[in-house]
């Protein structure tokens, strides 16, 4: 039966048709495979683009400086209203401290200058610090305070004093060997503190302390009717979400703008990349019509051998089974070439990426992408295997 | 069925039924619609008024799958345009039915294109054969599968009278192997037949 019907086989149309598909299936997978990178490497915790946390204040102006304008901070009320939008998931405020600090960095021995500087404190509940925290905590009595600095601090230092006065560069690991001298006063009362650097923050733009610290200094040295809320840290379900900039603008606060320009990259790479799939779904289509409509002709070409099959006492089911296994071969065929494509485009790009863009996608394919890319195959080999078995079957009915 | 239910006048526009334990002869001229009524049996067409059934079944209502039953245990058909697939030998063109019905050996088979005088042409291909060689060829195919009616569409209409006198014998014996009749469409020329009755359309 097999030799009946398949000397109809236009070889060249086939290829044209496989050579488009090969070429939609594997635009198609690399561009649902970037998807999964892109979310990795957005996602990542210790990526600097970090879109999930926003720090919100509210303008500071030259009227706010000189007197004339309302104060900068949170009321209870802005926050409970900041905390019930749909965009929002968490808002903590940021405490910060009520007693004057004094920091002295220095080391023994004198390479580095000492550096004498007036400082602060806040704290943030642990969950919004993108740092480990190890050893961040603080009990009474202890002398040493664990303390997390924003890396723009570090970067200040190395790129600018260092520079400048002529000393070296530091490390994050040597950070730890520095002694700061931390003396704190207020209240009538005076302390001295050895600070001690555990970890470094991209997302707060503030010297952090544990928080037990802070109550405790703030009640020993403060002035409680200072304690005002002059920023908040919330976390958001999605930084690009329209309404949630709308929000920021309408209320007038400002937020880390470093942080929505992540945001936005992310944005653009991801309409890209909307926009490659469409691309891919439009050549996988097109080479699906290509095959069914090749299908057609190749059952139109073999009419009178389908027909005459019929006649002879062939049922329609098992001429259309026929006909399907040799697509099934092409279609297979053209999965594994896509996938070959697919996989030597992907090693060249995660190499591309580690080189010049030092970011390390070790994964092949995601499993979505081969669920996807297999599903693509099935729905080809469905639309084929349909579109056969209707026209046998119309063939197979008798003429009225 | 009684010889007297057909008339010298067409049955068309009338009841008849066709019993297979005895054989017809269809007659008429050109284009009175022979190969049609046949075609309507084997459930090629369906394109008339009035009805038609088939072990009580209309006609119109036997499925695909029902007819592809039919046509391989309960009718066989010879067409008058004989249907072989050119491209294929003559050997492929009869085992493509055997293998589906599995009615004959291959000694069988061979030995009927040999009563022919075709077993020198089993492989060649069925289109490069004279349409005299072809119709046998396809009788021959026919007869390969059970049947209760073998409809024959004209089928000595390219033969030789020597050859006719084999092809006769086959059929003869072959519907008496089945137990069945044949329906043979002709433009009025009896065949000798014995113990047929002839239908005018």
């Amino acid at each position: 039966m097999k030799k009946a019907i398949n000397k109809k086989q236009n070889i060249f149309t086939l290829a044209f048709s496989a050579l488009g598909a090969i070429l939609g299936f594997t635009l198609l997978l690399i561009t649902l495979q970037l998807f999964t990178d892109v979310d990795t490497i957005f996602n990542n915790e210790s990526d600097a683009i970090d879109t999930e946390y926003l720090v919100l204040k509210k303008h500071v102006s030259t009227l706010n400086t000189i007197g004339l304008s309302g104060n900068t901070a949170f009321d209870s009320k802005e926050i409970e209203e900041i905390n019930s939008q749909d965009f929002i998931k968490e808002v903590a405020p940021f405490k910060n401290a009520t007693f004057e600090v004094m920091a002295v960095l220095g080391m023994e021995g004198g390479k580095f200058p000492t550096m004498k500087s007036l400082a602060f404190f806040e704290t943030v509940p642990d969950q919004f610090i993108d740092a480990e925290t190890h050893n961040w905590g603080w009990e009474k009595g202890d002398t040493q305070v664990p303390i997390i600095l924003p890396n723009t601090y570090l970067d200040a230092y190395n790129f600018g004093i260092a520079q400048a006065a002529g000393t070296p560069q530091v490390s994050k690991g040597i950070i730890g060997a520095f002694s700061i001298k931390l003396e704190v006063s207020g209240n009538g009362n005076k302390a001295i503190y050895q600070g001690n650097v555990i970890n470094f923050s991209d997302r707060i733009n503030s010297i952090l302390v544990p928080k037990s610290f802070l109550d405790f200094a703030n009640l020993e040295y403060g002035t409680p009717s200072k304690q005002e809320i002059f920023r908040v840290i919330v976390e958001v379900t999605d930084a690009n979400d329209p309404s949630l900039k709308k929000y920021i603008e309408e209320n007038g606060y400002e937020t880390n703008n470093e942080q929505l320009r992540g945001g936005k990259v992310e944005q653009i790479l991801r309409g890209f990349l909307n926009f490659h799939v469409l691309i891919g779904i439009i050549i996988i289509l097109q080479s699906a019509f290509l095959f069914v409509l090749y299908s057609q002709i190749l059952i139109q070409k073999s009419k009178y051998e389908i027909q005459l099959l019929l006649i002879i006492g062939y049922k329609w089911k098992t001429i259309t089974n026929q006909i399907n296994k040799s697509f099934i071969w092409v279609f297979m065929l053209i999965g594994f070439v896509s996938f070959l494509c697919f996989g030597a485009v992907k090693l060249w790009f995660n190499a591309w990426l580690l080189e010049e863009v030092g970011m390390e996608v070790t994964s092949l394919a995601s499993v979505n992408t081969l669920l996807f890319g297999i599903g693509f195959l099935l729905l080809f080999l469905f639309l084929t295997g349909f579109n056969i078995s209707n026209k046998v079957k119309q063939l197979a009915k008798p003429n009225s | 069925m009684k010889d007297e239910a057909f008339s010298a006048e067409s049955i068309w526009g009338k009841v008849c039924v066709l019993d297979s334990n005895h054989s017809y002869l269809i007659s008429s001229n050109s284009g009175k619609g022979k190969s049609t009524l046949l075609s309507y049996i084997y459930g090629l067409r369906a394109d008339y008024s009035g009805s038609i059934s088939i072990d009580l079944k209309n006609q119109k209502n036997i499925s695909i799958d029902s007819w592809s039953k039919l046509r391989t245990n309960k009718l066989s058909y010879l067409l008058q345009d004989l249907r072989l697939f050119n491209h294929l030998s003559v050997w492929d063109n009869l085992t493509l039915k055997n293998n589906l019905t599995k009615h004959k050996t291959a000694a069988q088979i061979e030995e009927m294109l040999d009563e022919f005088g075709l077993l020198p042409k089993k492989n060649q291909l069925a289109g490069r054969l004279s349409l005299g060689q072809q119709q046998r060829i396809a009788l021959i195919r026919c007869l390969l599968q059970p049947f209760e009616f073998l409809l024959l569409d004209e089928p000595f209409s390219n033969i030789d009278e020597t050859n006719i006198q084999i092809a006769k014998r086959l059929i003869e014996q072959e519907c008496k192997a089945n137990n069945a009749g044949f329906i043979l469409a002709t433009l009025g020329h009896d065949y000798q037949f014995e113990n047929v009755t002839t239908i005018y359309l």
